[in-house]
């Protein structure tokens, strides 16, 4: 039998975002975090040999974890105050492969 | 043994009633610190990320050097280097092979017919002697008749040895490879009808691909006696090009 | 000794705020895999960190024309010509 009854075949327009990411999305979201990273590093140690100083850089040390010094539960989850646990797939973010999104707020 | 939430929020808790934006800098400081202490105590990463350059820390990496023939920049399309463009090649260095490729060579030279897998811009045709090869384009500047070398293979080998070059070419000074162009072909003129919305018209575009037709005159491995007498020097192992290897 | 940054274009901005379209056209960056050569210098480094996410950075001694980019990815032809069909007729017949 070729019909399987499902959902979306039941009901018509139904679009199901999966609650979690899968390994390969994981894997992809841990390089671009490791290209930012690198991105960054070669800026600063640009200008450090140049002996300029920049506040974007600074601060970005300042504030964001590095992807190996990040907990999985920050690299693939974000905060959310509407979710039963105060968690989400960072998937969920809007532009999520595009932004950076690293910490979450104190406690959570 | 605390775990690793407990202990963030250890942390993170008596900062938390101050509300200024300061404060949450501060804060995110110390839940960075509090996880780096809880998972890596070194701060450099082991293999699996280090596949990745981190960064770059040294130098200013060094950029190509492209001159074309007048010894200048290139600036328009126009300007391309003499070792792009298919003209004979000059040497200054004699060709360096290792001892133990002159000792395997005669295995390959001595077993007739030899194929080559020959790459034009980058892409290869495998060939033997005698062998017709429909180009996939129209080769500028040659006429039918004219005598072509290929001076760019990965692979040149036997029935039952082959001669591989590893990540970059065969050195053009191992082999022979000519060909003489036959001719050009040109497939049908095709017509595809193309309508565009709300217009009542057909745009019709037409396309003849052009071949060139050239036949393999030759295919030959020099023997180790040739290129000795080319001025090959013998290298002890690391620096040759090519290494022979037995099929299975 | 001045050195460049090297800035590649990996990800379209299409769907990004207005903001980090103007950041990539005032690094002159217009379409995917275009790359531009900048001076080091903190306002050039200040734009970067505006679209990390977006491009890839190297550190260079000098900054290449297009052409030269080009040519970095331009194949050998792998061939030339030998011999032309007449000079080959003329030895023919000379002897």
């Amino acid at each position: 039998m070729m019909f399987k009854p499902s959902s979306p075949l039941l009901s018509g327009l139904l679009w199901k975002i999966p609650w979690r990411l899968s390994a390969p999305q994981k894997a992809r979201q841990r390089k671009r975090l490791r290209g930012v990273d690198r991105v960054v590093d070669t800026v600063s140690a640009a200008l450090e040999r140049n002996g300029f100083t920049t506040k974007s850089v600074e601060r970005w040390y300042a504030e964001m974890p590095r992807e190996e010094e990040m907990l999985p539960k920050d690299k693939y989850t974000i905060f959310d105050k509407k979710e039963k646990k105060y968690r989400k797939g960072i998937h969920k973010l809007p532009k999520w492969t595009r932004v950076s999104q690293r910490v979450n707020p104190p406690g959570f | 043994m605390f775990s690793r939430t407990t202990l963030a929020r250890a942390l993170a808790l008596p900062i938390e009633h101050s509300s200024a934006r300061s404060a949450s800098t501060t804060f995110r400081a110390c839940l960075h610190q509090a996880t780096s202490t809880t998972t890596t105590t070194t701060s450099q990463p082991e293999a699996p990320l280090s596949a990745t350059p981190r960064a770059q820390t040294s130098i200013p990496i060094q950029q190509p050097r492209f001159l074309t023939s007048s010894n200048s920049i290139p600036q328009t399309r126009a300007d391309v280097p003499l070792n792009k463009q298919p003209v004979a090649p000059t040497f200054d260095a004699p060709l360096k092979v290792s001892q133990s490729l002159l000792e395997l060579l005669p295995n390959l030279t001595s077993q007739k017919p030899h194929f080559i897998t020959a790459h034009l811009h980058d892409r290869p045709y495998l060939l033997t002697a005698g062998d017709q090869l429909r180009l996939p384009f129209l080769m500028p500047k040659v006429k039918s008749g004219d005598i072509l070398r290929f001076n760019r293979a990965s692979v040149l080998g036997s029935r039952d040895f082959t001669l591989k070059g590893g990540a970059q070419y065969l050195d053009e000074r191992l082999f022979e490879c000519r060909v003489r162009v036959m001719g050009f072909e040109s497939e049908p003129l095709r017509i595809t009808e193309k309508t565009k919305r709300r217009r009542r018209h057909v745009q019709k575009v037409t396309s003849k691909h052009r071949y060139t037709i050239l036949r393999v005159m030759d295919v030959k491995v020099k023997t180790a006696e040739e290129l000795l007498e080319e001025g090959a020097v013998v290298v002890e192992s690391a620096d040759s090009a090519a290494n022979v290897e037995l099929k299975a | 000794m001045s050195s460049y940054f090297r800035i590649t274009l990996m990800r379209s901005a299409i769907g990004l705020p207005r903001r980090t379209h103007d950041v990539l056209k005032a690094l002159g960056l217009k379409k995917r895999m275009a790359t531009v050569f900048h001076p080091v210098s903190p306002s050039v480094a200040g734009n970067i960190m505006k679209v990390k996410e977006l491009v890839e950075v190297q550190e260079v001694d000098r900054r290449l024309t297009k052409q030269e980019v080009h040519l970095e990815r331009k194949p050998d032809p792998g061939y030339y010509v030998e011999k032309r069909a007449g000079t080959e007729l003329r030895e023919c017949r000379r002897a």
